[in-house]
């Protein structure tokens, strides 16, 4: 029997996300003739009833996100209330969830309690827990697709979907993974603070601006 | 200066910020915050302010120049409640993109030198001992990218209890 798994991506930046780029990678342990797969972009806070009980008919979930402020984004946040007052309001079996956690720090470590929050999402929409993967340095994986899982700079990376996706043909519970990139810590600091003095010339700005400090001026409700 | 980030409505708020002083700015959700894109605008477009022109937009300016920031959320899975979390999303221009080693891993460097200090009141009923350790948790997580420490963490059963005078 073909079992039905949802990817569910949380990332705001739909396809053009580290998120979708993961879920990608994780699909390729899922052989199409045992496993149908369908995607699910959440990219907005309007929660909506009918896609949150389409994703509950699928028997696995993969979610993806972005760590947000240690947490889930807000917008995602709404959907997995969603989803637990769907899942709360319809009887019968209930998925297996899996997390594919992102972040934009350099250790793994750091999605830690995001996975901690997922966990106490499970246990109150009565789904079963079955891993989370936390992945650091997660912004550079959307611009490494022509690289092949298992090869640099995406061999540990490789050696985690390895065993999550193990986790996933066999519906089981396993402990978490927490995958550190491949390079240096520094080397990591070095382009990303590059990166951000590239983008501020791009817009037009002087590398000072990007150490501004904006008076607070009242504009609240 | 206190930022009381709150997700009360109706006369529950009204009796929260009623213990509140005049130097204090109220965070309040009125349905119009827009969620964050993700885009790091207020980081390379707009350095220390939000690109998403709403209400909230000044939120990491207004970080930078209080002293206490007061949490009053629902306790949403050990996390806070929509509202909280998207106001806490769109103030991330409190800090600079750089990183810097805060305890052993990497955080965001400061955009402000004045530290402030977090205090937090989480409500919800039946609140596990797992919500309530995943809360402190995230707390404490929170203190060290925002370099700010947390002065007091509270859980309630029922909002209708809290009573904060400053």
């Amino acid at each position: 029997m073909v079992e039905k798994i949802a990817l569910v991506n949380g990332s705001p930046k739909g396809e053009k996300s580290a998120s979708r780029a993961i879920l990608s990678l994780i699909s390729q342990s899922l052989p199409e003739e045992q496993y149908a797969l369908s995607y699910f972009s959440l990219k907005t806070p309007q929660v909506d009833s009918d896609i949150a009980e389409q994703i509950l008919e699928h028997s696995i979930l993969l979610i993806a996100f972005p760590l947000y402020v240690d947490g889930v984004p807000s917008h995602m946040l709404r959907w997995l209330m969603e989803l637990e007052r769907t899942s709360r309001a319809a009887e019968g079996e209930k998925p297996v969830v899996y997390a594919l956690i992102n972040c934009g720090f350099y250790e793994a470590e750091q999605n830690r309690v995001v996975l901690e929050i997922l966990r106490n999402w499970c246990a109150k929409s009565n789904f079963r827990w079955g891993q989370g993967m936390a992945i650091g340095a997660g912004g550079v994986i959307g611009g490494l697709q022509h690289v092949p899982l298992g090869k640099w700079p995406l061999r540990r990376l490789g050696q985690a979907m390895g065993v999550m996706g193990e986790s996933i043909r066999g519906t089981e519970t396993a402990p978490d993974i927490f995958v550190s990139p491949d390079f240096p810590r520094i080397a990591y600091k070095l382009v990303a603070e590059f990166g951000w003095r590239r983008s501020i010339r791009r817009n037009g700005l002087k590398l000072r601006d990007l150490h501004r400090r904006v008076p607070w001026a009242q504009n609240l409700p | 200066m206190i930022v009381l980030i709150h997700d009360l409505q109706g006369d529950q708020a009204e009796r929260l910020v009623a213990g509140y002083g005049k130097d204090t700015v109220v965070v309040s959700d009125d349905g119009s915050i827009k969620h964050c894109l993700g885009c790091f605008g207020c980081w390379t477009k707009e350095p220390g302010a939000c690109i998403i022109k709403d209400k909230y937009s000044s939120m990491g300016s207004l970080l930078g120049a209080c002293r206490e920031l007061h949490i009053v959320s629902e306790c949403v899975y050990g996390g806070c409640s929509p509202f909280i979390k998207n106001v806490l999303d769109r103030s991330i221009s409190y800090v600079h993109p750089d990183f810097r080693m805060r305890e052993g891993k990497t955080h965001h460097r400061l955009r402000y030198d004045r530290p402030f200090q977090i205090y937090a009141w989480f409500y919800g009923e039946a609140l596990t001992e797992n919500e309530q350790k995943t809360a402190r948790e995230l707390l404490v997580a929170n203190s060290i990218n925002m370099g700010c420490p947390v002065a007091e963490v509270h859980f309630l059963e029922d909002v209708a209890g809290l009573e904060v005078t400053v």
